[in-house]
């Protein structure tokens, strides 16, 4: 049965295949019905895969072909199919192919349809690679596939340079945490000699001869990596950026999947973090000062995307904080309801998107829940979902990362805590003044304000029923324990990750959850009495006054900062060598040392035909030092 | 035989080319390059059964002298012939479309060239590498002082040919100098490595001092570089592709041929400011190629951050170093002929190739900026293109020489990105513009080219195994001698 496991990501590249190189001609409706049909059929062999791990069976490698041999450095082709990749698996498909879906209606009516139905199919099987490859290296051929794919997709409207601009940001991050990335894999190889999982952490321990600085160093620089690909402070600039793309990318890559593969990757290397108090900590710290700025920031954007995104930048940091606390299968169990909810609030804005006429200014919205009735309550529960509300998804998940910060560090817990206060007042913020009070667009988008078509309202309504019930897998130990339901997701992935280990009475759970509950209430009810009750609008650019607000809303200015530290720099250096360095000091010691042979050239003077002048010389003179050595 | 069929066919061919002459040059040369890839092949196989008694050939040359014309093709050479039996019909071909004037003699000199480079691949013996590789050098100066362009370019290829031939002059030195100390007196490699290992580690350190300022020169590693770009630039295409593809490889793999083997004391003990040079290459090539205005000067840059990495790893002097030594040589070389032939292309339209005057050619030509993608991806080696392979196993490499010295290296990562991504979006990306909208569509001859580089570069990328195997045993042979 784990043989199958092939196929999974074979049927997206097939599908992507012939989408680019066969689909020319072909209806955009039979187009779309490849491109999700692949993704349904992986989806379906997923599930079959999965069963085989249900009963918390031993990871499994299939090897496919040989790819890198080069001395003791050996790398295949080859998946694994264990709990933590076969539960990655489950979302990506299953995620994916609603919106595959909704695509299909949002792209309706783009001349680049058939090219963005293949992109995404391209993504998905880069993806699949990434949770499926058997050691580093293969999930690098993923992990760099899925950034070409975000290149692509974030660049997809091409003629707009804007856009290209924030393709080759987000690549170029990338970049810097894939070298750190390079740095890590080279450092694990040389102490283990292996950077194939099954060697390091299941059937060896290779992992374990890491030690002193170095393992420190391997996290760290592991870590690195995961800050690129998961929009972390200081490499998180890229991803609000990267909204350029059309809606279904933001929600499928830049919210429920890529993002999310640096917390893949650090629960995949528990066995490194979890012995590096160093590199946990800069994990703790990245992720809390992440989780903080995002809240902040959200606070303050008006652009429907962009809220998201800094929203999505927030929660990265709260799973990058459980991990940092040992909580790995915690953190997985949030990038899965994340992925339910964020990609139902995404899809959700771009429904709205859609029904605005490409407007996604929350400035000029307001009331659409009377026109977008579907819209309005999917986005309603998706809201009520990241805000911590029980019995939804966010709350299980969340709730146990901040009991984690409890436990270990009050600095933690508090700063934790208060960013989700923040969470839960931006988005009913977002939510009131985008669905509530009166419509401020103008007078012909109100015309044409319109529910969006079935093939985009039903993966809503899927994701909705998602984001409802996708806590119960990762049920608390505390309510497991008095009402036997047991906490699956830890069950399963206890083979493969380092397991958290929580010593809480019940009651004091109990209390967590329900001081956590309370916050978020208050949060919601601030953002109701402003936005509501007192029926306040944000401020138009030119009203803000407060520095702190500018601050905010300039996003703590890290691009102009950026800029200032590194961009221009680097151009300054670069033009500087080019039009100093170059022709004066390296080409100009090169032309003095020349004068030498040419001055006796000129002194020889042979003949007219100075080239060839030198060209006998040379010769001769090594002929002579020839026959010097030889007599 | 087969080795010397591999270098005296392409020399007797050009003979014929320059008599035959210029109405058939182009098919004889096309059809030579084309039976030496089927020959390359052939050996290959050979050698991947074990079966090498075609594979070396040994005749006495000057007896007392110790010289011979001993040619071998084992696991190293192997690759290297395999980038030159695969670069040189596609070189070829990409001048189907050009006339030249005396087109016989240019694909003569083409010919010439290409047996020459086969004999340095193939020498078995230092006098003969010393030799071919001098000999190389006369084609390509020709090629470029009569079918080049710009009014310096006499001055240039001047520059170019003085250049290279004194740097090869201190290589002459250094192996003079070890030859003297081979009992009996001998220039095969078997028997300088003898009498190399056996020097004292400062004289090794001093013998490579000599042979790595020649390659330097070749390759180019800074700051010996400065005849390069100009060189490039003023070349035909076809023969900056003959320089990059093909022609700087006998300088790196001199370093695996001659330098590590010969003196692999002098390059561990003495052999830290080359690698040095060479990593300090790689970030000053990459930050000159950032800020060119013209495509070709950027490839050119491109390409010496790309050999200092290549002769960074292989000086690391591990296996993993000289097998992305070997890999990305082909690798490179295969990029080389892609990225030229796109400038070709571009400048062929435009008459020019000044990045910031172009944009929106994609909204006019998706095919040819699909394929010119493909190129800048294997260019910024991702993974499934045969760069990644080369430039992975390549930072591993050095990874294990020093650690700070990969992550200086490793910034060819970032801005390899950079500047190749900046410059296919300012060229080919943004709405079409006057000056772009009548960009013509590709030829036939021009898509088949493109899609074949792509073809090899996702193929060898994917399917690398079998090429690596090619050499394993080789490198563990060569490092077994050396420790």
């Amino acid at each position: 049965m784990e043989k199958l496991v092939t196929l999974i990501p074979l049927f997206p590249l097939v599908g992507f295949l012939y989408i680019i190189f066969l689909g020319k001609g072909l209806s955009k409706n039979l187009i779309g019905g490849i491109g999700s049909g692949a993704i349904f059929l992986s989806f379906v062999t997923s599930i079959v895969v999965f069963s085989t791990q249900l009963g918390g069976g031993n990871p499994t490698i299939v090897k496919v072909f040989d790819w890198i041999t080069a001395g003791t450095f050996d790398i295949d082709i080859a998946f694994i199919v264990d709990p933590l990749s076969t539960i990655y698996l489950l979302f990506i498909t299953g995620v994916g192919f609603l919106i595959h879906v909704y695509s299909i209606g949002y792209m309706h009516d783009d001349e680049g349809f058939n090219r963005f139905i293949a992109y995404l199919n391209f993504f998905v099987f880069f993806m699949l690679i990434l949770v499926l490859g058997d050691s580093y290296v293969t999930m690098f051929v993923g992990w760099e596939g899925v950034g070409l794919c975000s290149f692509m997709l974030i660049g997809f409207w091409y003629k707009d340079m804007k856009n290209n601009d924030a393709a080759k940001k987000a690549f170029v991050i990338n970049r810097i945490g894939d070298l750190g990335l390079i740095i890590g894999m080279c450092m694990i190889f040389m102490q283990t000699g292996t950077l194939k999982y099954d060697d390091l952490f299941i059937s060896g321990s290779e992992a374990s001869s890491l030690n002193g600085w170095y393992l420190h160093a391997a996290a760290i620089f592991l870590f690195i990596g995961a800050m690129g690909k998961s929009a972390q402070i200081p490499l998180h600039t890229w991803l609000p950026d990267a909204m350029a793309g059309p809606t279904p990318v933001s929600a499928l890559i830049h919210a429920a999947t890529m993002v999310t593969a640096g917390i893949y990757m650090v629960a995949r290397s528990s066995d490194i973090f979890a012995s590096s108090e160093i590199a946990s900590n800069v994990v703790v710290w990245a992720g809390l000062l992440t989780a903080i700025l995002g809240a902040t920031v959200a606070l303050t954007q008006n652009d429907i995307k962009k809220v998201l995104a800094y929203s999505t930048v927030s929660q990265l940091g709260f799973m990058f904080v459980a991990l940092g606390l040992g909580a790995y299968s915690i953190a997985v169990f949030h990038v899965i309801t994340h992925a339910f909810f964020k990609a139902l609030l995404f899809l959700g804005s771009g429904s709205v998107i859609h029904g605005m006429g490409g407007e996604q200014d929350i400035r000029r919205m307001g009331g659409l829940k009377k026109y977008m009735p579907t819209t309005h309550f999917t986005f309603l529960i998706g809201t009520i979902a990241i805000s911590g509300i029980p019995p939804l998804a966010g709350f299980f998940s969340k709730d146990q990362i901040i009991a984690f910060a409890f436990e270990e560090n009050m600095l933690v817990f508090v700063i934790l805590s208060a960013a989700s206060a923040l969470t839960a007042f931006y988005m009913f913020r977002l939510y009131f003044l985008t669905f509530h009070g009166k419509f401020r667009g103008t007078h012909d988008q109100e015309h044409h304000l319109h529910e969006s078509p079935k093939v985009m309202t039903i993966p809503l309504i899927v994701l909705a029923v998602l984001s409802i019930f996708g806590g119960l897998i990762g049920f608390p130990h505390a309510l497991g324990h008095t009402i036997h339901f047991h906490h699956w997701l830890d069950h399963a992935l206890e083979k493969t990750v380092v397991m958290p280990f929580l010593d809480m009475s019940l009651n004091m759970e109990l209390l967590l959850m329900l001081v956590a509950t309370l916050i978020a209430a208050c949060s919601i009810y601030f953002a109701y009495n402003k936005y509501v009750t007192k029926g306040e609008l944000a401020l138009e650019d030119d009203e803000i006054e407060s520095g702190t607000h500018k601050t905010l809303a300039a996003k703590y200015y890290f691009d102009e900062i950026y800029d200032a530290l590194i961009r221009k720099p680097v151009d300054a250096a670069s033009a500087f060598f080019a039009k100093v360095v170059e022709p004066t000091f390296i080409d100009g010691l090169v032309k003095s040392v020349s004068a030498i042979p040419t001055g006796l050239g000129s002194v020889a003077k042979l003949a007219q035909n100075g080239k060839m002048v030198m060209y006998v010389m040379a010769m001769i003179l090594g002929l002579i030092l020839i026959l010097i050595t030889l007599l | 035989m087969l080795t010397l069929a591999l270098i005296a066919l392409p020399l007797l061919m050009s003979g014929a080319v320059f008599l035959l002459g210029a109405k058939v040059a182009r098919s004889t040369a096309m059809a030579t390059t084309l039976v030496m890839l089927g020959l390359t092949v052939f050996g290959a196989v050979q050698l991947s059964l074990g079966k090498t008694e075609l594979l070396n050939f040994n005749q006495n040359w000057i007896g007392p002298l110790g010289l011979h014309y001993q040619f071998t093709l084992d696991g190293i050479s192997i690759m290297l012939a395999l980038l030159s039996a695969i670069t040189a019909p596609l070189i070829v071909y990409s001048t189907i479309s050009k006339t030249f004037k005396n087109p016989h003699i240019f694909y003569g000199l083409v010919l010439l060239m290409l047996g020459a480079m086969n004999g340095a691949f193939f020498a078995g013996d230092g006098l003969m590498f010393y030799i071919f590789y001098e000999v190389a050098l006369i084609p390509i100066y020709f090629l470029i002082l009569i079918w080049g362009r710009g009014e310096d370019k006499a001055k240039v290829t001047f520059k170019f040919f003085i250049y290279t031939i004194f740097g090869s002059l201190f290589m002459l030195i250094s192996l003079l100098y070890v030859y003297q100390h081979t009992t009996p007196r001998s220039f095969s490699f078997d028997a300088l490595y003898a009498a190399g290992t056996s020097l004292s580690a400062l004289e090794q350190g001093w013998v490579f001092a000599g042979i790595f300022l020649a390659f330097a020169v070749k390759m180019p590693i800074f700051p010996f570089h400065t005849w390069q770009p100009s060189t490039y630039n003023a070349a035909p295409t076809a023969g900056t592709m003959l320089l990059a593809a093909i022609m700087l490889k006998m300088a790196t793999f001199g370093l695996i041929r001659i330098a590590l083997p010969m003196v692999p004391a002098g390059v561990a003990e003495y052999g830290d400011w080359a690698i040095v040079l060479s990593v300090i290459g790689i970030v000053y090539a990459s930050m000159m190629a950032i800020v060119q205005k013209n495509f070709k000067l950027l490839i050119a840059y491109s390409s010496i951050a790309h050999v200092g990495l290549i002769s960074a790893g292989i000086l690391s002097g591990n296996a993993q170093g000289i097998q992305g030594g070997l890999f990305e040589m082909i690798s490179h070389g295969i990029l080389s002929v892609g990225l030229f032939f796109v400038y070709d292309i571009i400048e062929s339209r435009m008459g020019h190739d000044r990045i910031n005057e172009m944009g929106g050619i994609r909204a006019v030509n998706p095919t040819f900026a699909f394929l010119f993608f493909a190129i800048v991806m294997g260019s910024v080696a991702l993974p499934f293109t045969s760069g990644f392979v080369g430039e992975f196993l390549l930072l591993l490499g050095l990874y294990q020489y020093s650690g700070t010295l990969a992550l200086v290296g490793g910034l060819t990562v970032i801005l390899g990105a950079v500047y190749m991504l900046r410059s296919f979006q300012a060229m080919m990306l943004g709405a079409e513009n006057s000056a772009t909208a009548n960009f013509a569509p590709l030829t036939r001859h021009e898509t088949i080219l493109l899609a074949i580089v792509v073809i090899l570069v996702v193929g060898l990328g994917i399917y690398s195994d079998p090429i690596l195997q090619l050499s394993n045993n080789a490198i563990d042979s060569l490092l077994a001698t050396t420790r």
